[in-house]
């Protein structure tokens, strides 16, 4: 089975969503006897896309992986895939599309938004769509990697990759899976963000107070 | 201030704002910005300012500044283009980064205390059902996370039906 991974995240190789992609990675090859061969994009990396398009006509399933911006895909993510689009016309292709999306709040369910979109644009260049993973508190788990996926905050992320992957090796489809931390609470999640951020803020120089910091608004005149 | 992003063509833009009155702040997409990069330094090292030095660096500066913002779009896979997108992006710094519970979910903490109505007008002539039911849901959301109490969606066959909108 041919699988193309394409990390979609505007950081690169330096992405929580290239950290999923890995651990998707770890789980499809985990049994030895599936045959399988993974080819890797990062689309802010130079590739070659003769290379690349070769790779996803060859391919039984795609696998995105993005952040949510705005609720949504970032532009360069939006770009990206309208670029496909056209190609895809004059060279199509039956690979079944999964997605990875990830967000900093806290709630899975905040990424339906940007799966939605991942699925309306295989309605436009006709590939069938397989499953998705809406991973809540990216950032978090992102920052756990040394912790085992059986593991504290990490366990339903485990249990969430282990599925998605079966799916995969089934080139089949099932419901979106939507993870957030486990025994994890959402108040505890809260407390621990607002924390992390003045955290890094003091790297930069910068205060608590600072981060509040606000531009001047001109009165509306009367 | 009313402030209107959008991805228009040239010509078209100039015969939608050619008599646009002077309250009006106009930002054209294009796919020359450079997007956002997911670095936080609009949270956490330029704290309200985007740390890209070029003209889209004060996008949180000018949604604070309005009342009104509209949004012009070409409506792609039920999201907005790429060229209205990067300026969206580049908008988080009107928000903070703390979190807090609001309508049962984690959202960002406002910045300022000031707030707009928002109007977005997506267009395209094939829309399907599903991308005019994912645009609408998107603009819902994005009206929450920005704490915008009015916001209308409209959609277009083409922007040419919005003239003398904005004199």
């Amino acid at each position: 089975m041919n699988i193309v991974f394409i990390n979609a995240s505007p950081k690169g190789k330096n992405s929580n969503s290239l950290y999923f992609l890995e651990l998707l990675q770890n789980s499809l090859t985990k049994d030895s006897s599936n045959d399988i061969t993974i080819k890797q994009y990062t689309i802010t990396s130079s590739y070659s896309e003769a290379d690349f398009y070769t790779d996803i006509a060859n391919s039984q399933a795609i696998v995105f992986a993005f952040p949510l911006y705005v609720d949504s895909l970032p532009s360069n993510v939006l770009s990206f895939l309208r670029k496909m689009e056209e190609v895809l016309k004059s060279s199509p292709c039956s690979a079944t599309t999964y997605g990875i999306v990830n967000c900093g709040f806290y709630e899975g369910k905040q990424n339906e938004l940007g799966i939605e979109i991942l699925k309306n644009w295989c309605s436009r260049v006709n590939l069938p769509f397989g499953q998705a993973i809406g991973i809540g508190s990216g950032e978090m788990l992102g920052s756990l990697r040394t912790m085992p996926l059986e593991e504290g905050p990490n366990k339903n992320l485990g249990i969430a990759i282990q599925k998605f992957s079966h799916t995969i090796l089934q080139q089949a489809s099932a419901e979106t899976i939507y993870v957030i931390p486990s025994y994890f609470p959402r108040f505890f999640f809260i407390k621990a963000a607002n924390h992390f951020w003045v955290k890094r803020a003091q790297k930069n120089n910068l205060k608590k107070r600072d981060l509040y910091r606000k531009f001047a608004i001109p009165k509306k005149e009367k | 201030m009313k402030l209107i992003i959008h991805d228009l063509p040239e010509d078209m833009a100039k015969t939608l704002f050619s008599h646009h009155s002077s309250d009006y702040k106009i930002i054209s997409g294009c796919a020359d910005i450079t997007p956002c990069m997911g670095c936080f330094g609009c949270w956490i090292k330029s704290p309200a300012k985007c740390c890209i030095p070029d003209k889209y660096h004060n996008m949180g500066k000018f949604l604070a500044s309005s009342e009104e913002f509209i949004i012009i779009s070409r409506c792609i896979y039920g999201c907005y283009s790429p060229e209205v997108k990067v300026l969206l992006d580049r908008s988080i710094s009107y928000l903070l980064p703390f979190f807090k519970v609001r309508n049962g979910m984690v959202h960002h903490k406002l910045r300022y205390k000031t707030s707009f109505s928002l109007t977005t007008y997506f267009y395209g002539e094939d829309l399907t059902p599903n991308e005019i039911s994912t645009a609408k849901q998107l603009v819902q959301a994005n009206a929450c996370n920005l704490n915008v109490p009015n916001c209308e969606t409209i959609f277009l066959k083409n922007p040419l039906e919005l003239g003398g909108e904005f004199r």
